[in-house]
């Protein structure tokens, strides 16, 4: 490539067969002076291009993934709206309870057995009585006694039924009351559970978000460290190149200046220019 | 053509080239006596004698104030420079994408080589002559005698037609683009997201120091595939010696269902779809790689709609859990192949001897 370019610059600066530049040995000093630096010059820009052009689609390429992280970020999320009111699992137990105490019946039946049993041993010791020919007192006295101990028994009876009721329906009232703080007792494990659960959710998924929010941020900034970088490796680029072209092309304005005031362009040559200078037609 | 024929057509062409530039660098070694060039160096006389001739009559009337018409000769004369100017710019750029022709010629077909689908046939040849590989000419022309249309031609030794440059265009293209095509060099990015999801991807300290951390190949336990029951699935494989390996399998999908995996590789493909102004290094990287597993191609030099794109971010993912991420994994030791078998054998002989014992 070097090899090409050369002769791209001698012919800017050396004179084509038929036209009289006139170029002198004089000029012939800035003209190789200015072609090597504008083949350094090339070469120089040509590397520097190839890097600006690197840096810029490293760029772009950088831009295109920020913005493909800022589109994939997360949506601010409410983490307590998963929160549900429990109030429905708290229950009226009112209805559980009775009063036993209520339906206390008094017990008759075995009153009346033993009455009738004292009638039938009444009526026994009568007979028994007759038969033996006893006197009309000691009947009396018998059916007093034997009324006395009729109503003994029963009065024995009804309280034995009485007090078991009482007890039943004390164990029952009891049982009831168990039962119940039990439900009261299930009622808030459930509701405490429930708060508990909510809670924790509600913890998880903000810790969710808040570990992938900062994963997303870290990578946010790493990406936008990364397109700086790139940019000022562009710009260096870019400066390197401009550095070169321009370094090039003082050279060969320089070496076409050179070329202008050795008389390289002076009608009848560079010797003619120094003639007509020493002459004083030049001044 | 399809384009994947078009492809093997070019992988094929890029061959003989590559075949003739090693046969001219063999000859090389017996050609040192001779003094001939591979290539010709540009013969600028032909283009810039009559532009020379006229610059020098209209600078000798300016600066002698014998011009008819100053201001017109001015313009002429600027354009003769600037076309100097032009065809400097021109060099420059064909320089910037010469001095990595070789590598991209290297890896032609791979990430970061040269797209063999992408790039014309002729652009092959005409940047290997111009890089000295090959032998040829190369002129500068001004097409229609117009000095807005310089170009570079390039021929073959033989004098074969290669191509024509337009300069204008090509510092046009210069400005974003090379002259070839080249398949966009993923691999670090791919890396670094395996290196960058340790809760995918498991990694192992190396030595003693703690941020040296190396991928295994496995994945963690959640990417693991396993069984209805909840289990391991297991692929036991004869490994040779009486060796049997133990090996989980790698759930993809479960993989591409994450929403990091999701997260980078969109971020990864949306860099691609930004990076060039068009769209040719993403047509690149789908016709080369990711046809490997789509088999589904794109046209060259055409930009793609949304759809496309959104089809390529896809594919990528696609791609990416076929080619970089492995099947299956091994999971502990080798170990001896009918192991439970030997021992039972040992219990017998034990049984055996004492049974001998009892009876004497």
């Amino acid at each position: 490539m070097e090899e090409i370019l050369n002769i791209l610059y001698e012919l800017l600066f050396a004179a084509p067969e038929g036209v009289n530049m006139g170029i002198a040995p004089l000029v012939a000093g800035a003209i190789i002076g200015g072609v090597g630096k504008i083949v350094g010059g090339i070469f120089g820009a040509a590397r520097a291009k190839r890097q600006r052009r690197a840096a810029a689609r490293e760029k772009r390429r950088l831009r295109g993934q920020l913005n493909s992280l800022e589109k994939s970020r997360q949506k601010i999320i409410n983490p307590y709206d998963n929160f549900k009111d429990l109030s429905s699992l708290a229950k009226d137990l009112s209805g559980k309870l009775s009063n036993p105490y209520a339906n206390l019946g008094v017990a008759t039946k075995g009153a009346e057995i033993q009455m009738e049993q004292t009638d039938i041993a009444l009526a026994n010791t009568l007979d028994t009585l007759r038969a033996t020919g006893a006197s009309a007192g000691g009947a009396t006295a018998l059916a007093q006694a034997a009324l006395q101990s009729k109503k003994g028994v029963a009065a024995s009876i009804e309280n034995q039924e009485a007090q078991n009721e009482k007890l039943r329906a004390q164990g029952q009232a009891q049982l009831e009351q168990m039962q119940m703080q039990e439900g009261i007792r299930v009622q808030g494990v459930q509701i405490g559970e429930g708060q508990r659960m909510q809670q924790a959710d509600a913890q998880g998924r903000s810790f969710a978000f808040n570990a992938q929010e900062r994963r997303q941020d870290s990578k946010i900034q790493y990406t936008r460290g990364q397109i700086s970088g790139a940019q000022q490796r562009e710009t260096a680029a870019y400066n390197r190149g401009t550095q070169a072209i321009t370094g090039a092309i003082t050279g060969a304005f320089g070496a076409v200046g050179d070329i202008a005031s050795a008389g390289g362009f002076y009608k009848g040559g560079s010797a003619q220019y120094a003639a007509d200078r020493k002459a004083g037609k030049i001044i | 053509m399809a384009l994947k024929e078009k492809l093997l057509e070019n992988k094929k062409l890029n061959e003989q080239i590559k075949f003739a530039i090693s046969e001219s660098q063999s000859r090389l070694a017996f050609d040192l006596g001779e003094s001939n060039s591979k290539v010709q160096p540009i013969d600028f006389a032909d283009l810039f004698n009559p532009l020379v001739k006229l610059y020098s009559e209209l600078q000798l009337n300016l600066q002698n104030g014998t011009s008819d018409n100053p201001v017109a000769d001015r313009k002429v004369v600027d354009k003769i420079l600037g076309s100097v100017q032009i065809i400097k710019t021109g060099l420059e750029n064909l320089a910037s994408n010469t001095e990595v022709w070789n590598e991209m010629m290297q890896n032609a077909g791979l990430m970061g080589g040269l797209d063999l689908i992408g790039t014309p046939v002729s652009r092959f040849l005409a940047l290997n002559i111009l890089n000295g590989d090959l032998a040829g000419e190369v002129e500068v022309k001004m097409v229609d005698n117009d000095l807005n249309k310089l170009a570079f031609e390039i021929h073959e030794k033989d004098g074969g037609f290669v191509e024509r440059i337009f300069i204008n265009k090509l510092n046009e293209l210069s400005e974003d683009q090379e002259m070839f095509l080249s398949i966009p060099n993923t691999l670090e990015q791919n890396e670094n997201f395996k290196f960058s999801s340790p809760e995918i991807f498991e990694v192992e300290q190396q030595g003693s120091d703690e941020a040296n951390q190396a991928l295994t190949g496995g994945v963690t336990e959640t990417y693991r595939k396993k069984k209805k029951d909840g289990s391991l699935e297991i692929n036991t494989k004869d490994i040779g010696n009486n060796l049997v390996q133990d090996f989980y399998i790698i759930d993809k999908e479960a993989i591409g269902d994450s929403l990091q995996f999701n997260t980078e590789m969109d971020k990864i493909t949306s860099g691609l779809l930004e990076e060039s102004r068009s769209f040719d290094q993403v047509t690149s990287f789908n016709n080369n790689m990711l046809a490997t597993v789509t088999d589904f191609y794109l046209n060259p030099y055409k930009a793609l709609t949304d759809k496309q794109q959104l089809k390529f971010q896809e594919d990528y993912k696609k791609w990416y859990l076929e080619t970089q991420i492995g099947v299956e994994f091994p999971l502990g030791n080798p170990k001896p192949k009918n192991v439970e078998q030997p021992q039972e054998e040992i219990v017998e002989e034990q049984v055996d001897e004492f049974a001998e014992f009892a009876e004497n």
